[in-house]
Formats: C-alpha cells, structure tokens, sequence
C-alpha cells in the first residue's frame, strides 16, 4: 500500500479520534442545549439601539470579528501582509523587461466573455465590501472575489497583457501597503481624539460612556457601522491587491526566473 | 386567469428540469469518449441549470418578490455565458491536444480548414 496514504490516513483518523475524545469528555467546557452567556451577549449588543454598548453594525459575524475582539483581525490582517511581502522578497524581480506576446491562445468566445464578466466581478467584490456592515461578506471575501480578475486575466490573455495594462506586483505591493496604513490609522484616530479633545480609546467605535469619539454609525441613511465601514473597505483594498501581487508574482514565466534570480545563464 | 394554476405548471416545469438534470448525469456515466461526455455535461447545465432559474425567476415575478427574481435572472444569464465558454475552452484545447479521439466523427471542419488554407 502506498505509505503516503498510509499517513495521511492516520493523521485524518486521530484528529478524528482526537475530537470526538474531547467533545465526550467535555475538556473543553461543558456542553450544554442552552446558548451561553457570552453568546447571547455577542448577538444583543451586535445592533443594540444604545450606541454606547453597540457595534453599530448589522451583521453580527462581522461585528464581532472587527469589533468584538477587532485585535484578533488587525494581527489576521498583519500576518496576511507578512506573507504577501515574504513572497515579493523571495521573487525579487527589478522589472520585467522582455516584452512577450499579448495574443491569446483562447478563441474570441472566452476573451469575450471575460471582458463581460470582468466588470461583473468587480461589481459584486465591491457591493460585498460595501454591504459589509449590512450582509455577510465584509472586506477579506470581496478582495478574494476581486482577485480572481487578475487570474482570469492571466489565463485568457497572458502575464503581459496584465503588465501592458500597468498592473505589475510593485504598483500592487504599493496599493497593499496604502490600504494596511488606512486600516492603521483609523484605529489611530481615536488616540489622536484623546490628545487633542476628550477621552477616547485604541480601535474604539462608537461612544462609550465616559467618551463621546464615535465613527458615523449611517451615510446617507446606509447602515455604515462606524470603523466597521471603514476596516471593510480599507481591508478590501489590501487584500485584493495582496492577492494581486501574490498571482502577478506567480504567473512570471519560469525562464525569466532562471535568468534574473538563479543566474542560470551567465553561468554558463 | 388565475395565478395559483400558472404557478402549478411553473412548478411542473422546474421538475421537468430536475429529469433532464438525471438524463445529463446518466449520459455523464455511461458515454464513452470525453466530447460526448462533455455534451452530456451541457445537456445538464443548460436544461438542468438554465431553464429552472428562468422559471423560477418567473414565478418569483408572478408572487411579486421581484429582488428574488432579478437575482435568478442574473444567475441564469451567467450560468448561459459561461457554461458554453468552458465547453468551447475544453473542446478546443481537447482537439488541439489531440488527448481524445473524436469518435463517432460525423465531419471535421477545423481540419478541412486546415488543409484548404
């Protein structure tokens, strides 16, 4: 029998074995049929009508991944950035200079529907970001969906076509950065607040009781949910373009590789 | 005419599509070659995909839950551009790589196509 099975088998049946042992002898706390406390609380403060102890936020997944224990998804958000700048470090390619074909391989019939579907796709990454606060979704999805463009991209047409329309992983990398220091500033905000005017707290959203800072819980009548909005917007725009410049970096083609970071020809 | 009945016969419709969805699930098992398999594979998507969204976005319409409907609508008409395009991107990309023998072959255009110019 093949030995890789083998253990991969045994892996899936301990973690198996593993679960079921803990949930039988409750190590992890007692199960119980009814919600607990803090459970009950996480959903009726969620919308609460007394700003002070809501989230001003709709949708209670994202309430309390931003608001809730909003540190949790900053360092979430850091380790994704590290990641994205370890593999930009790692393909440390200057420019490419080569210009290769831009003609597809694909017939009219798929590069024509990309082209529809491009904008499509942009639509719904956007409306997700948006109605983050009102609907499931918020800003790590939209940027996912949003992606998926570039990839598309490269596949129908080809790795220079995305760089011929200025898209290269320097000016993505940059886009990244621009939206973390958004995510980093309006946690900032409030401080400044502190400083300069009353008594406010780091990633504070609404008011509190003995501090008025609080981010517009509406826009124009849309449910905004304070920082809520604004992490999910800043966070859409640093994700997407994270994946962007991880898909840009990925889809250079291998021989410029083996030239620029391995030197493979001049040694030779 | 009373809205109840076309509703009914909506209804009927979508279980219509629900067996020509089993007839492309069969076709996908038991035919032999990969192009007549891919076909059984549109069969399915098209008859078991596309038409039940658009009768189902009619009757959404017609029980007035209109946000419902367009949604349908639009899942239908991606469902329309994309599923031809991923047959068309596989067929072609199939025959060039010549991995599956095109077989009953009633008549090849590309490679008259081919020979003639």
């Amino acid at each position: 029998m093949n030995k890789k099975l083998i253990v991969i088998t045994s892996i899936v049946v301990f973690s198996f074995i593993l679960a079921v042992y803990t949930n039988l002898t409750e190590s992890l706390g007692p199960l119980g049929l009814d919600t607990r406390f803090l459970g009950k609380l996480y959903v009726y403060f969620t919308n609460h009508e007394d700003l002070r102890l809501s989230t001003a936020s709709l949708e209670p997944v994202t309430a309390i991944v931003w608001d809730f224990r909003g540190l949790d998804t900053l360092y979430e958000t850091t380790v994704f950035a590290m990641a994205i700048i370890a593999i930009y470090s790692l393909f440390r390619i200057d420019s490419l200079e080569e210009k290769g074909s831009l003609n597809s391989s694909f017939t009219i019939i798929p590069r024509l529907v990309t082209k529809i579907l491009l904008p499509i796709n942009i639509a719904i990454a956007s409306t997700i970001a948006f109605h983050g606060s009102i609907s499931p979704g918020g800003g790590f999805q939209a940027g996912s969906i949003l992606a998926v463009v570039g990839v598309l991209f490269v596949v129908i047409f080809s790795y220079y076509a995305l760089n011929a329309k200025s898209i290269n992983p320097h000016r993505t990398l940059l886009f990244m950065s621009l939206g973390l220091i958004a995510i980093v500033v309006v946690t900032l905000i409030p401080l400044a607040f502190d400083v300069f005017f009353d008594n406010a707290y780091l990633i504070q959203n609404q008011p509190k009781l003995d501090s008025a800072f609080g981010y517009p819980k509406r826009v124009g009548g849309l449910v905004f949910g304070g920082s809520i909005g604004l992490f999910n917007i800043f966070e859409f725009i640093a994700v997407s373009f994270g994946f962007l410049t991880a898909f840009a970096l990925l889809s250079i083609p291998e021989h410029v590789f083996k030239e620029k970071l391995r030197g493979e020809e001049s040694l030779e | 005419m009373n809205s109840e009945y076309v509703v009914f016969i909506l209804s009927l419709l979508v279980i219509l599509t629900a067996i020509i969805n089993l007839i492309g699930v069969l076709g996908f098992y038991r035919f032999k070659n990969f192009y007549l398999r891919l076909h059984a594979a549109t069969v399915s998507t098209i008859g078991g995909a596309f038409y039940p969204l658009l009768v189902l976005s009619i009757i959404a319409f017609i029980e007035k839950e209109h946000y419902i409907g367009v949604s349908l609508l639009l899942s239908a008409f991606l469902i329309l551009l994309l599923s031809p395009t991923g047959t068309h991107a596989l067929a072609r990309a199939t025959y060039r790589k010549r991995i599956a023998i095109p077989e009953p072959l009633i008549g090849d255009k590309i490679k008259e196509e081919e020979a003639s110019s």
